[in-house]
């Protein structure tokens, strides 16, 4: 009995030492991606709210994407691909990336365009101040605005870092189920564990998932290796898995694009009605052009919808997808899960809930590690200052930051030229100029008056949007405008929850008087969380 | 005696090295379990998961994704483990020996016809 | 608007919580059900949710809605457990009850 037990708890301590590493390396760059990966749920929302100007009415797939087909042969009807999202209920707009021909003297390939948005009726850029939206946010969270390859790489490592802290956390939590519903206030460092704990394990279907997920979602670029065991050339797994040939190569040879209308109409009919929802023109105006039209799966878990390829000279079908096998499906559920755009309203709150829980899991992991270790009248050694900053720089001042985003758009005027890269900086100046600033003060005080600062930045919102825009908050309680309301009312939720952290922060005593610190050292025996190493 | 000898000269210029990298020797053992759990997780789970995507016998579009999907798990896994092992040579051996012996047999077998 | 999925499970959680004689609250409740009854209606309510789940969001949807919605539930559970233990256990009785109305509504 007591060699099983041993061994037992040397993989309890060995999942525990290892669990905190993976925190401390991965913990702040986690953050950043559950918080801004949450704000993704609403990334129409969103940029629906950062184009207030904007009131679009509703266009059949064919309209749009011939309007937009005929606006891209007009600009540049020469490049490599067009990938073009058309309008939903939850988008108005027709969204297009275009890849420009790459250069073959130049040494590194052209970075993609910016987002290119048009009216879906006229296919006229629209008429509204340019703006990434919510686009930035989604970005960010799996890029980490660094340079491809080396943002999705990193973020790639700390979704991996992720799936062993959530392995071995899962291994090391002793009392997993009689400590389900514990969460105990005003311990320190026990309610921190709590916190942390109740956090992880509550939703722990969904941290499991969405971090499996996510790694799932960008799998070609993580682990492609398989491929090339089955495959000669890495198009032809495309081709059986997707049902298209992807990054065909242009054969030289100009050929005019064929209308697009007929394509969308013939797919659509092939679907039985079903709506067409991207297409991907690869080689336009080529005579090795194709069209693949993908479909909407927005009712379905599956987030690959069915493709029909089309050449684009001809017109003729080239190919279509087949009806995935289980592995093929279990990747699209799987990117689909990740996604949530199967999601209603409903279901989206709840994936919006348990990405905030998600991201409190995170934050409360560091704020563990600190609390664990301070030893108040000591002097704290280097690592532990720099994690507990780095903390503070992370957890305090990236929702000042992502509101400034928010705040950028309505203050910076909407006829400006570049204002959408303006709105991007604001927000990073403001996370690591406030993060900076917070060096300048004690480690309490910059806690207290970086979350205070958050939320004012979250506070002032629905202010600016009255005073900026003509769809205030009682303008939207007027019109029964659902989307800017909501927007008001989450923003002001977000305030109150930094502002009660702020508050909660500011009543932290900083050296508990005699008598308790006794007993506290006596109740600190690690018997939960045991450091080797 | 010339064993004696040989592990000697090996340990003598070991300990000048980690003198010279100002690493002591529990520095080196922890850099290279380190180094063995990422980039070795990592190449082993590739070279696992590629094999087991040539091997399946199903369809190839369907053995290729499930060797996909199920090499982070092989990756978290392997990483966790090569922390829970204590003996730092067998961590490497079933690693690095994984990764040699699965993407050997990979390539020997040659890409699926 | 499909929350009854999440109101039954969280009548199921707060019903699994009186099961672990850890968070049987003092003063006890007006109505106090025996660990064993509370555990097997606590299973029991989270079969219900799913049931409902299912019904309401249709297959594989149902099923993370119903994933989704307890886990949100056990979150919600577990701050008004910590804050006002009487409280959380009367919003799990209300909650059913209003869970039940929605249904049938």
């Amino acid at each position: 009995m007591s060699k099983a037990f041993s061994g037992e708890m040397r993989l309890r301590q060995s999942m525990a030492w290892i669990h905190t590493w993976l925190g401390l390396l991965a913990g702040w760059i986690l953050f950043a991606m559950f918080l801004t990966g949450t704000a993704s749920y609403f990334r129409p929302e969103i940029t629906q709210w950062m184009q207030p100007e904007l009131r679009l009415a509703p266009v059949a797939p064919r309209r749009a994407a011939e309007t937009a087909v005929a606006h891209m042969q007009a600009t540049s009807p020469d490049d490599q691909q067009w990938f073009i999202y058309l309008p939903n209920d939850r988008t108005p707009e027709t969204r297009i990336f275009a890849m420009p021909k790459p250069d073959p003297g130049a040494k590194e390939p052209k970075n993609r365009s910016a987002e290119i948005k048009l009216d879906p009726a006229t296919g006229a850029a629209l008429n509204a101040r340019d703006t990434c939206g919510g686009e930035h946010f989604y970005r960010f969270h799996f890029q980490l605005q660094l340079p491809h390859p080396w943002g999705r790489w990193l973020a790639g490592l700390c979704a991996i870092f992720m799936l062993a802290a959530i392995l071995s956390g899962v291994i090391t939590h002793k009392r997993i189920f009689a400590d389900f519903f514990t969460l105990r206030w005003k311990k320190g460092q026990r309610s921190w564990l709590d916190t942390h704990n109740v956090s992880a394990v509550l939703a722990l279907p969904f941290h499991a998932m969405i971090t499996y997920t996510g790694l799932i979602a960008l799998i070609v670029m993580y682990m492609p290796w398989p491929i090339a065991a089955n495959y000669a050339k890495h198009a032809d797994f495309y081709a059986d898995a997707y049902g298209r040939e992807a990054d065909g190569d242009a054969s030289g040879k100009p050929a005019a694009l064929k209308p697009i209308g007929p394509m969308v109409d013939a797919a659509s009919r092939q679907w039985q009605g079903g709506r067409p929802r991207t297409i991907v023109i690869r080689n336009p105006n080529d005579s090795a052009a194709t069209v693949t039209i993908l479909r909407s799966g927005a009712d379905r878990l599956n987030a690959r919808g069915e493709s029909i390829t089309y050449s684009g000279a001809t017109g003729a079908k080239l190919s279509q997808s087949s009806p995935p096998g289980a592995a093929l499906t279990t990747a699209g559920v799987m990117l689909g899960l990740h996604l949530g755009n199967f999601a209603g309203p409903v279901l989206r709150w709840t994936y919006f809930l348990l990405g905030l829980t998600g991201t409190a899991m995170v934050g409360t992991g560091s704020l563990l590690w600190t609390a664990k270790r301070r030893k108040p009248g000591a002097k704290p050694f280097f690592g532990f200052r720099l994690v507990e900053r780095l903390n503070i720089a992370t957890i305090a001042c990236l929702p000042a930051g992502m509101a400034a985003f928010l705040l950028a758009n309505r203050l910076i005027p909407a006829g400006l030229e570049g204002r959408a890269a303006l709105e991007v900086s604001a927000m990073f100046w403001t996370w690591f100029g406030l993060a900076a600033l917070t060096l300048l003060r004690p480690v309490r005080c910059a806690w207290v008056e970086g979350l205070a600062l958050s939320a004012a930045a979250f506070a002032a919102l629905p202010l600016v949007n009255m005073v900026m825009t003509d769809r205030g908050l009682f303008t939207s309680i007027a019109s029964g405008d659902w989307l800017f309301l909501s927007f008001d009312g989450a923003m002001l939720a977000i305030a109150a929850l930094l502002g009660f952290g702020s508050w909660r922060a500011a009543q932290v005593r900083v050296a508990p008087p005699r008598r308790q610190r006794k007993a506290a050292a006596a109740e600190f025996r690690p018997k939960e969380l045991l450091d080797v190493a | 005696m010339r064993k004696r000898t040989l592990s000697q000269g090996i340990s003598v210029f070991g300990q000048s090295l980690s003198q010279f990298f100002l690493l002591s020797r529990r520095g080196w053992r922890m850099s290279a379990r380190c180094f063995t759990a990422l980039v070795g997780g990592y190449a082993a789970a590739a070279a696992m998961a590629s094999l087991l995507a040539r091997l399946l016998p199903i369809a190839r579009v369907e053995a290729t994704m499930w060797g996909m999907i199920l090499s982070f798990l092989m990756f978290a896994s392997l990483g966790l483990w090569a922390f829970h092992e204590r003996r730092l040579w067998k961590v490497a051996l079933v690693i690095w020996g994984s990764t040699l012996l699965s993407a050997g047999i990979v390539m020997a077998m040659g890409i699926r016809p | 608007m499909s929350l009854e999925p999440g109101l039954i499970s969280y009548a199921a959680l707060a019903s699994l919580a009186l099961s672990v004689m850890k968070h049987r609250p003092t003063p006890a409740l007006a109505f106090m059900p025996l660990p064993t009854m509370a555990r097997v209606t606590g299973w029991l309510l989270l079969a219900v949710a799913l049931l409902l789940s299912l019904w309401r969001f249709g297959g594989p949807q149902g099923v993370v809605a119903w994933i989704g919605q307890t886990c949100v539930a056990g979150a919600v559970f577990v701050l008004m457990l910590s804050w006002r233990s009487h409280a959380a256990f009367t919003l799990a009785v209300v909650g059913f009850f209003v869970a039940v109305a929605m249904a049938f509504a």
